[in-house]
C-alpha cells in the first residue's frame, strides 16, 4: 500500500466533519472518492495534506505514520495535492507558476528545466503560452495548469480535488483523458469528484463517502453496476 | 560667502524665473528619490505582504536616532554604526511579525501598529530627549549654473534609492526566494503544498523591507535634523504616494516619489510653503476620485501589483 | 506706662514716614520661619539649560540681596517641571507643602493653567510668560512682569525699521521684508505683520511653513530670487537650523538678518558656527550684555554669575533675577510678619511702581489693572559676534557698536 487512510476523525469549528474514515491506494492504482456535497472528500484530502488538524486515526504513506505533519512537508516526501478550484497563484505566468512546483528540489536546476520541459511535451498548450499570466486562462486550461505544476512536484501520489467542477462537459472529458493516460504511465492517483460516472469508468478501484464517513467500497465497475450508486450518484 | 547682491535679479519683487523653476524640478526630483525609496517598501509590506503596518514612520525616526547616537555619543566608527543598525532593524522586523503582525486581521494590524508607533515615539522620546539631532554636516553642491545646483549628498541617496529598488525588483523577479515570496503572498496554502514554508518566507520579506527602511534611515540622518516627531510627515507622504501609485506597485511607489517630490517642491516654490500642505493632500484627494486604484494601475491590473 | 505709650507713637510715626523702599532696620523677622517662594523650572529635558539658568538666577539674586529681607529668611524651593503635567504636580506638591509664593520657570509652559488656579488656592503667582492670552481677567494673585509677544512682535519690526534707516538709509516705506517662519509661531509673526501695515512696510515674502518641515532647498532658492532688504526669520531649533545650514549649502546670505528671538539667541545657534552666525541679529529680552549706564548693577550681575558658574548669564538667568527683585522690592516694603498672608502682598504688589533701570533688568514696574507690567515693553538688538552675543540697538542699552552690512 501506497498510502493507508486509517480511522480518521477530524473536527472543524465545534463540527464532526470525518468519522472514522478509512481508505487506500496502491502502487500504480486510480482511486476514486465519489459523493455529493459536503460528504467530506476535500476535508479528507486536507487532512491528509496536514491543513487541517486530526483529533484521532492515522495517515500512513510509502509505510510511515505521516500523520499531523505540516503542509509544507507534503511536496519533499512525494505527496501532491492539486486543489479544489485550480488555485493557481494567479498573477505570475504559466511558467513560474510550473516553476513554484519545482520548489523543493529547486536546487537542482538541471532535473528542474528536465521537469519543466516533460510537462510541455505533455500539454504543448502550456509552452505556446507560457509567460501568459496564470489568471488569464479558462477554467478548463488553468487545470491543466494546475496538474501540470502537480506533476513538477515530482511526487509518488497525485491527489487531485474535484478536477471538473464548474467546466464544459468537452473539457472534462479531456481531463479524464489525461488523468486515465497519467496512470497509465505508472503515476498513483487518487481522484475525489462529484462527477460519478465518468470517474467511476477509469477508476480501478473507488469508495464513496456520505455524511463523512466511507460507506461503499468496490472496483470502478462494480460500483457503476451498484443499484443504490446509481440512484444516488448516476441519475437513474 | 557671496553677498546676495551678486544672485539677487534685480526685475522686480517675487521672481518665479526659470532657473528657479529648474532648481525646484531638479532638487525635487533629487527629494522624490528618498520619499520614493521610503514608500516603496511600505508599499511592499502593506500590498504586497498585506500588513498594515502604521508604526513605519516611527521605525523610520528610530533607525535615524540609532545612526546619530553611536557616532555622536560614543563615536563608533561608521561601517559599525551600518552594521548595527541594519542589525537592529532586521531583529525589529522580526519581533514586529511575531507580535504585532500576527493576528492576520488586517484591522488588528493597523491598530496593534498604531499602538506601537506611539510606543516607539515615547521610548524616543525617553532614551534620546526630544532635542532635535543632526550631524551637522555642510552638504556639498554640485554647481550647473550659478544658480542651479544640486546637492551631492541627495544625488548619492537618490542614485543608492535607484539602485536598492532595482535590485529588489529584481531579487522578487529573478531569484527561486523572490519568486517564492510572491506565490505566498498570493496563495499562502497552496504555496505551503509545493513546499514552501509560507511563515518563515514572510518573516524573511518582512525583514527584508526592514533592511531597506534601515538604508533609508542611515541616509536621511545624514540630510536632516531628527526629533521624536519626525516620522509622523513621512509615514503621510509614504501613505499618499503608495496609494496614489497603487498599492504594491514598487516601480510605480518609486515614479510616485519623484513626482510627489518634484510638486512639492514647486508649491513650495512658487505657491508659498504655507498652502503645501491643503494643495498636496487635495491633489492626493482628486487623483483618488479620478483614478481610485491608482495613477499606475488599470482597473484590470489592481491584482496584479508585485 | 507713658513709656508703652510713647513706644506705640514713635513705631506709628516711623511707619507712616518710611520711604517706598525702607530698610528693614526697623522690622526684625529674624525670628520668624523662612518665607519660601517656589520655582517649577526645567531641570531635566531638552530644555535644562534654560531651566538651570532661571534657577541660578534666582539664587544670585537672593545671594545679592543678603538671603533675609528685613531680617526674616528667604527660601527658594526649586521643582523639577520639564512637560506641563509635571509642571502642574509640582505646584500642588509645594503649594501642599505650604509654599504661597511662586515665580515663573524657564518656558513659562504651565503658567496659563496656573493662571486659572491661583485666585481660588490663594497664593501668589509672578509670571514672566510671553502670551498674548495670559491675562483672562482680573485677579488678586496672578500678575504678569515681564514681556508679551504683541509687544516683542511690534518691536521686532521697529528695530528692523530702525536699523535699516540708520544704516542702510532705507526709510519705513520703502522697505522690504522677506519674513520666513514656522506656522507655530504664528502668535510671534501675526505683530510682525500687523507693525509692518501700520509703518508701510511692504512683506515681499511671507513664508510661513508647516512646523514639521525640514527641507528648505525650495524656500531658500525662493529668497535667492526675491528681492528684500531684510530677513524676518521666527523659528525654532529644529526648523532653524537646517534652515541656515541650507543657506550655507547654497551659499546664500541673506542682506540683513532681524531674527525674532527664538531659536536666534541661544547658544545653539552659535553651534552652526561663526561663518553662519556672524553679524546675524536677533531681538530679545533685556540681557546682560546691555549697558551699565542704563541699567546699574548689571555689571556686577553677569561678573558674579560668570565667577560663580563659569560662562555669562544668559537673558533667562537675567529674567529669574529680575523677576526675584520685584518680590524682594515689594516684600521689603512690608513688615515680614505679614507675609504670610499673600493678600497682603499682592495688595503691595499692585501698587509697587519702580523706574525704568532700578532694577537690574532694567524694564519698571508698573501693573494695569489686569496686573499687567506696562513698563516691560523696551527690548534690544543682540548681535553675534564670534559666537557671542552684543547689544548693539538701541543707543542707550548698547555696549558695541552694529556692523551692518556685515564684512568678515
Amino acid at each position: 500500500m501506497l498510502l493507508q487512510v486509517e480511522d480518521l476523525n477530524v473536527v472543524l469549528g465545534g463540527l464532526q466533519i470525518l468519522q472514522g474514515v478509512s481508505f487506500c491506494v496502491n502502487e500504480g492504482e486510480l482511486v476514486v472518492v465519489v459523493g455529493s456535497n459536503g460528504a467530506g472528500k476535500s476535508t479528507t484530502l486536507r487532512s491528509i495534506c496536514g491543513m487541517n488538524p486530526i483529533v484521532s486515526g492515522s495517515v500512513i504513506f510509502e509505510g510511515k505514520d505521516i500523520t499531523g505533519h505540516s503542509s509544507s512537508e507534503c511536496a519533499g516526501m512525494g505527496l501532491c495535492m492539486v486543489p479544489e478550484g485550480r488555485q493557481l497563484f494567479p498573477e505570475i505566468s504559466v511558467r513560474e507558476n510550473l516553476l513554484m512546483g519545482a520548489w523543493h528540489y529547486r536546487k537542482n536546476k538541471a532535473r528542474v528545466m528536465e521537469n519543466l520541459e516533460k510537462c510541455y511535451d505533455m500539454f504543448p498548450v502550456l509552452k505556446k503560452y507560457e509567460n501568459r499570466i496564470a489568471s488569464t486562462f479558462s477554467g478548463g486550461e488553468q487545470q491543466m495548469i494546475s496538474i501540470a505544476r502537480g506533476l513538477m512536484s515530482e511526487p509518488k501520489i497525485m491527489m487531485i480535488d474535484e478536477m471538473s467542477l464548474g467546466l464544459a462537459p468537452l473539457i472534462i472529458e479531456q481531463l479524464f483523458r489525461t488523468i486515465k493516460d497519467l496512470n497509465k504511465s505508472g503515476m498513483s492517483i487518487l481522484l475525489i469528484e462529484q462527477n460519478a460516472r465518468q470517474a467511476l469508468a477509469i477508476a480501478d478501484r473507488a469508495y464513496v463517502m456520505e455524511n463523512g464517513t466511507v460507506t461503499m467500497e468496490g472496483t470502478g465497475q462494480e460500483l457503476l453496476n451498484n443499484e443504490q450508486v446509481k440512484t444516488a450518484y448516476l441519475g437513474f | 560667502m557671496p553677498r546676495c547682491s551678486s544672485c539677487c535679479i534685480e526685475r522686480g519683487d517675487v521672481l518665479v524665473t526659470l532657473t528657479a523653476i529648474i532648481s525646484y524640478i531638479v532638487n525635487g526630483i533629487l527629494m522624490g528619490g528618498l520619499y520614493g525609496l521610503t514608500s516603496a517598501a511600505w508599499s511592499f509590506q502593506c500590498g504586497a505582504l498585506k500588513f498594515a503596518n502604521f508604526a513605519y514612520g516611527a521605525c523610520i525616526m528610530f533607525t535615524m536616532y540609532l545612526t546619530y547616537w553611536p557616532i555622536a555619543m560614543w563615536g563608533w566608527p561608521l561601517p559599525l554604526t551600518i552594521v548595527f543598525v541594519l542589525a537592529f532593524n532586521v531583529v525589529l522586523g522580526w519581533v514586529m511579525r511575531k507580535t504585532v503582525l500576527r493576528p492576520n486581521n488586517r484591522n488588528t494590524q493597523i491598530l496593534c501598529t498604531m499602538g506601537l508607533q506611539l510606543i516607539i515615539i515615547n521610548l524616543a522620546n525617553f532614551f534620546f530627549t526630544s532635542y532635535p539631532r543632526d550631524f551637522g554636516l555642510l552638504e556639498k553642491r554640485f554647481y550647473f549654473t550659478e544658480n542651479i545646483s544640486i546637492g551631492l549628498t541627495q544625488l548619492f541617496c537618490f542614485v543608492l534609492s535607484g539602485a536598492i529598488l532595482i535590485g529588489f525588483q529584481l531579487f522578487l523577479n529573478k531569484t527561486w526566494t523572490g519568486r517564492a515570496i510572491r506565490a505566498v503572498v498570493q496563495n499562502r496554502d497552496v504555496a505551503s503544498l509545493m513546499g514552501v514554508k509560507s511563515e518563515r518566507i514572510l518573516d524573511l520579506a518582512f525583514s527584508i523591507s526592514y533592511i531597506m527602511i534601515a538604508i533609508a534611515g542611515i541616509m536621511l540622518m545624514t540630510m536632516f535634523t531628527v526629533d521624536p516627531n519626525f516620522g509622523t510627515t513621512w509615514q503621510s507622504y509614504a501613505f499618499i504616494i503608495c496609494i496614489s501609485a497603487g498599492i504594491g506597485n514598487l516601480y510605480g511607489a518609486f515614479l510616485s516619489g519623484l513626482i510627489i517630490g518634484v510638486v512639492s517642491s514647486l508649491i513650495k516654490g512658487i505657491v508659498g510653503p504655507f498652502y503645501h500642505d491643503p494643495i498636496l493632500y487635495a491633489m492626493f484627494v482628486i487623483i483618488l476620485l479620478l483614478r481610485p486604484y491608482g495613477i499606475f494601475n488599470k482597473a484590470e491590473n489592481v491584482a496584479r501589483t508585485i | 506706662m507713658l513709656k508703652k505709650v510713647l513706644a506705640v507713637l514713635l513705631s506709628a510715626n516711623m511707619l507712616f514716614a518710611m520711604p517706598a523702599y525702607a530698610a528693614g532696620e526697623e522690622w526684625d523677622g529674624s525670628d520668624l520661619e523662612p518665607l519660601k517662594i517656589g520655582m517649577i523650572t526645567q531641570l531635566t529635558g531638552p530644555n535644562s539649560f534654560g531651566g538651570y539658568e532661571y534657577k541660578q538666577g534666582a539664587e544670585l539674586a537672593l545671594e545679592h540681596w543678603g538671603g533675609a529681607i528685613n531680617g526674616r529668611e528667604i527660601e527658594l524651593v526649586f521643582a523639577d517641571g520639564p512637560t506641563q503635567d509635571a509642571v502642574i504636580s509640582e505646584f500642588e506638591r509645594l503649594y501642599d507643602d505650604g509654599v504661597r509664593y511662586f515665580i515663573s520657570g524657564y518656558g513659562c509652559i504651565a503658567d496659563r493653567s496656573i493662571a486659572a488656579m491661583v485666585d481660588e488656592m490663594q497664593c501668589m503667582y509672578l509670571s514672566l510668560a510671553w502670551d498674548a492670552d495670559l491675562l483672562q481677567g482680573p485677579s488678586d494673585y496672578f500678575f504678569r512682569g515681564g514681556a508679551n509677544v504683541t509687544a516683542f512682535g511690534r518691536e521686532t519690526m521697529n528695530a528692523a525699521i530702525g536699523l535699516s534707516e540708520e544704516y542702510l538709509g532705507i526709510p519705513a516705506d520703502e522697505l522690504k521684508v522677506a519674513m520666513v517662519y514656522t506656522t507655530r509661531l504664528n502668535h510671534v509673526a501675526d505683530p510682525i505683520k500687523a507693525q509692518a501695515e501700520e509703518m508701510g512696510v511692504e512683506i515681499v515674502y511671507d513664508g510661513g511653513y508647516p512646523n514639521e518641515t525640514t527641507e528648505f532647498t525650495s524656500i531658500v532658492t525662493t529668497l535667492m530670487n526675491t528681492e528684500y532688504d531684510v530677513l524676518i526669520p521666527i523659528q525654532g531649533a529644529a526648523d532653524g537650523a537646517p534652515f541656515q545650514k541650507k543657506m550655507a549649502e547654497l551659499n546664500y546670505t541673506p542682506p540683513l538678518t532681524v531674527a525674532a528671538g527664538c531659536y536666534y539667541d541661544t547658544p545653539n545657534f552659535a553651534d552652526l558656527g561663526d561663518d553662519i552666525t556672524d553679524g546675524v541679529m536677533s531681538l530679545s529680552y533685556t540681557t546682560p550684555s546691555m549697558s551699565e549706564d542704563a541699567a546699574p548693577g548689571i555689571t556686577k550681575m553677569s561678573e558674579d554669575y560668570e565667577a560663580k558658574h563659569g560662562w555669562k548669564p544668559l537673558a533667562h538667568a537675567l529674567q529669574a533675577y529680575g523677576g526675584m527683585e520685584i518680590y524682594f522690592k515689594v516684600l521689603e516694603s512690608l513688615d515680614p510678619a505679614t507675609w504670610d498672608d499673600p493678600k497682603v502682598v499682592t495688595d503691595a504688589m499692585k501698587e509697587f511702581k519702580a523706574d525704568y533701570g532700578e532694577l537690574v533688568w532694567y524694564w519698571g514696574i508698573d501693573f494695569d489693572e489686569l496686573n499687567d507690567n506696562k513698563k516691560a515693553e523696551q527690548y534690544l538688538i543682540n548681535q553675534w559676534v564670534g559666537g557671542e552675543l552684543h547689544c548693539v540697538y538701541p543707543d542707550f542699552l548698547a555696549t558695541s557698536e552694529a556692523v551692518v552690512p556685515w564684512v568678515d
